[in-house]
């Protein structure tokens, strides 16, 4: 009988935000947000697939970054005050809407969530979400990967391999600490590849990546199996290529089903509908009107007039399209076994926070499309890019090019004239922290806490959502602000260290506030200079 | 920036970033006027940037956005030096068409650029040969002026899958210096390898057609499949020169 995999790959990542020196502070709300709306909601697919004896398979990269935000006590207290905060609003939304027949039974929906949110959060897992990501790895239904240390977009620090290493081995080193477990594979960031970037994963221990689909189309070596089997590299790592059909099936909020009439509207919050009186206590900057989560309308076409959101149609919609999808991918395969002599694999690869945070039914969705694989599908098998790779299996060797998953497929998004001043200052930062190593290559006690507090402030200056942030137009100024402020850290310890002069109680400040990766080795910076640039002389 | 935030401005501040987003309006304009415009600006603004972004940048987006509009950070800004006082120039490849150039000029060189009088410079363009060491005889470099201030620039490559490196020179009449030279930047191939050592042609444009890249009816189109591929990561078409 022919078959072939299909291989559900979920990217989990946030920028690293902590503001110990604020009471309240609105971007936190971004990571609470994808708590509630995200996290949890997959942990309970999981659980629900888990309790029903479904073997599933399915792959999750958790960033660095959001792993150390997980397990942070500070975040942790955070996120239960924002969960009770939600539930003290649904209890006003209560009386405001009673007798409602529209709306009071989806104030209900989002009083049950946020009271299961909390709920879990507290007792099943302890605050601790990570390991509950963790337990579901043990148990054999996660394969759980990594990405670089600060979600950097690789291909614009090639010039700086130090700096790619140091990125790879700390994200390495801190998915060890927190689950325990080596990651088989790695999540590029952005999918942004550059041949070359292979040997820092394999010396890294991890055996696969993932590429964009035109990384592999366009390899110095054609692939009869195009992006459904993985291309080997001539160092032993394989690259798996990105599907495109079922990558639209999905994202695309126009042909894609997300963008269903029937599911609920997603910036149509109450946060932006009702007086600002009514939701001061709600939110974290006075005056600022935010998402509050509670979204009482669905899509209903392309209209301002939108009907109030009905979750059993929505639910009818969601059967609907895993069944599409999954049909989709057994023809897909069925057409692909006949001409392959391999057992081709689908890579379907989705940002974790499409599910739940901005596709309301994504996680139904995907308990759905997972149920039917596992359960009534023949001739498709859900597998991870490990478990494909565990049996030996026909393979083309080649490089992938240069690629991401941004906009025309390169790095337009993460260089362009709203952010490519980021660069000078970044790259010196490297290129300095590289001397600090030289100068100082075995110290210990305070300064060597001053030298990883740099590298670590090096490394948060580099994450790829400031500059996509400042590209697409969000929170252009908070994102200034931080990487400003994480390279105004770094200067000030390389002044200091110079003169010898670093304050040890802003220092251990500093240490508090950006208090990630805490078994970080400056010494991992050790720069080979990139060449020697100026010269001079006549032509 | 949010309607609340604009409230808060005086009317002379309104028109201050008016007039930086290129609003029009007239002098009477009111202040609520004013600021429906302003936020219109950032609508129309918003939804254009919006349109140019793959699938996978627009969901990315929302995970940024909890509140409509620009929000004011509460962070400090701290400011970053304007020079490291080094002479120096870095490449970077945007896209296979596109590179960007950056660079810093030591004081010394300022200075003894500024008592050249007649002096300017230029950023030469060349490719070099697959070891990266010196330039190809067949290969016309080019230059590009730039002023003495100017510290960026985006370079239009002239094609793919070729490696190129920048100089960044000094010309007083007759006379050129080079300032310092760049890393090198390899532009990639964008083409489709058929795979005909392994599979017939067939067999590989029905694998297209199951890619989603190509219609397995249509043979007219084989032409155009790198810039359909690119095209179905994100609506829209990579000009493909070369």
């Amino acid at each position: 009988m022919s078959y072939g995999f299909l291989s559900i790959v979920l990217h989990a990542h946030l920028p690293f935000v902590r503001h110990p020196e604020f009471e309240r502070f609105l971007e936190e709300e971004w990571f609470f947000e994808a708590i509630s709306e995200t996290y949890l909601p997959l942990l309970r697919v999981f659980n629900n697939l888990k309790r029903d004896k479904i073997p599933f398979r399915v792959t999750l990269s958790m960033s660095p970054t959001l792993t150390a935000m997980l397990t942070d006590e500070l975040l942790q207290d955070r996120y239960a005050k924002y969960c009770r905060q939600r539930l003290d609003l649904a209890e006003r939304e209560a009386e405001r809407t009673a007798g409602d027949e529209r709306f009071s039974p989806l104030v209900e929906m989002y009083r049950r969530l946020y009271e299961q949110d909390l709920d879990d959060f507290e007792n099943l897992y302890k605050r601790n979400l990570a390991k509950g990501f963790r337990a579901f790895e043990k148990e054999g239904f996660l394969e759980l990967i990594t990405t670089s240390a600060t979600h950097c977009f690789l291909p614009l620090y090639r010039e700086y391999p130090h700096n790619v290493e140091m990125q790879i081995h700390t994200a390495v080193i801190a998915h060890g600490r927190i689950f325990g477990s080596s990651p088989a594979g790695f999540w590029l960031p952005e999918c942004g590849y550059y041949p070359g970037l292979e040997r820092f994963i394999k010396i890294n221990g991890m055996k696969y990546f993932f590429t964009a689909a035109h990384g592999i189309l366009f390899a110095d070596h054609g692939s009869p199996y195009g992006v459904y089997a993985p291309m080997m590299l001539p160092n032993g790592t394989a690259a798996f290529g990105r599907d495109i059909p079922s990558s639209r099936a999905v994202w695309s909020s126009d042909v894609g089903y997300p963008g269903d009439f029937s599911y609920r509207d997603y910036y149509r919050d109450i946060g932006f509908d009702l007086p600002l009186d009514y939701l001061k206590p709600w939110l974290p900057v006075d005056g600022v009107r935010v998402n509050t989560g509670f979204k009482y309308y669905s899509i209903t076409g392309k209209t301002d007039e939108k009907e109030p959101y009905r979750p059993q149609e929505a639910s009818k919609k969601v059967e609907e399209h895993a069944e599409n999808f999954v049909y989709s991918r057994i023809k897909q395969l069925a057409k692909l076994t006949r001409i392959m002599d391999t057992p081709p694999i689908i890579i379907s690869p989705y940002d974790a926070e499409l599910f739940g945070h901005w596709w309301f039914e994504g996680p139904q969705w995907l308990e759905s499309v997972i149920r039917k694989v596992c359960t009534t599908a023949e001739n498709i098998i859900l597998a991870t890019p490990g478990d494909y790779l565990s049996k030996k299996r026909e393979t083309v060797t080649g490089t992938p090019s240069l690629s991401s998953w941004g906009n025309n497929g390169y790095a337009e998004v993460w260089l362009d004239s709203k952010n490519d001043w980021i660069y000078r200052h970044v790259h010196k930062a490297i290129e300095r922290m590289g001397e600090l190593v030289e100068r100082f290559p075995n110290e210990t006690g305070l300064k060597q806490r001053t030298l990883n507090q740099a590298a670590r402030e090096v490394l948060l200056s580099q994450a790829s959502d400031w500059p996509f942030i400042m590209k697409t137009g969000t929170a252009v100024q908070y994102a200034t602000r931080r990487i400003k402020e994480h390279l105004y850290n770094f200067n000030r310890i390389y002044d200091g260290l110079c003169r010898n002069t670093v304050s040890t109680e802003w220092l251990t400040r500093l240490e508090k506030k950006n208090n990630l990766f805490c078994d970080i080795d400056y010494r991992l910076f050790a720069a080979k200079k990139p060449a020697e640039q100026e010269i001079t002389g006549a032509r | 920036m949010t309607k609340e935030k604009l409230q808060e401005l005086t009317l002379e501040a309104l028109q201050e970033l008016a007039n930086r987003e290129d609003v029009s309006f007239t002098p009477e304009i009111t202040r609520e006027a004013l600021i429906e415009l302003i936020l219109e600006e950032e609508e129309d603004d918003k939804s254009e940037s919006e349109k140019a972004n793959s699938e996978a940048m627009r969901v990315k987006e929302r995970k940024f956005e909890n509140v409509k509009g620009e929000a004011v950070s509460r962070l400090t800004e701290y400011e970053l030096p304007d020079s490291y006082n080094e002479t120096k120039i870095t490449f970077l490849l945007r896209d296979p068409l596109w590179a960007f150039a950056y660079w810093d000029i030591k004081e010394s060189h300022i200075e003894k650029i500024e008592s050249l009088g007649e002096a300017s410079l230029i950023l030469r363009v060349y490719q070099v040969d697959e070891e990266g060491k010196g330039t190809r005889a067949e290969a016309q470099p080019f230059e590009i002026p730039v002023k003495l201030t100017d510290r960026k620039w985006y370079i239009n490559l002239p094609k793919t899958g070729l490696k190129y490196r920048l100089k960044l020179i000094l010309r007083s009449g007759t006379h050129k210096e080079v300032l310092c030279e760049s890393n090198t930047v390899e532009s990639p191939a964008i083409s489709l390898n058929p795979a005909a050592d392994y599979v017939s042609d067939e067999q590989f444009r029905t694998m297209l057609a199951v890619s989603g890249i190509l219609d397995p009816d249509d043979s007219s189109e084989a032409g155009g499949i790198p810039q359909r591929i690119i095209s179905l990561l994100d609506n829209q078409y990579l000009q493909i020169q070369g």
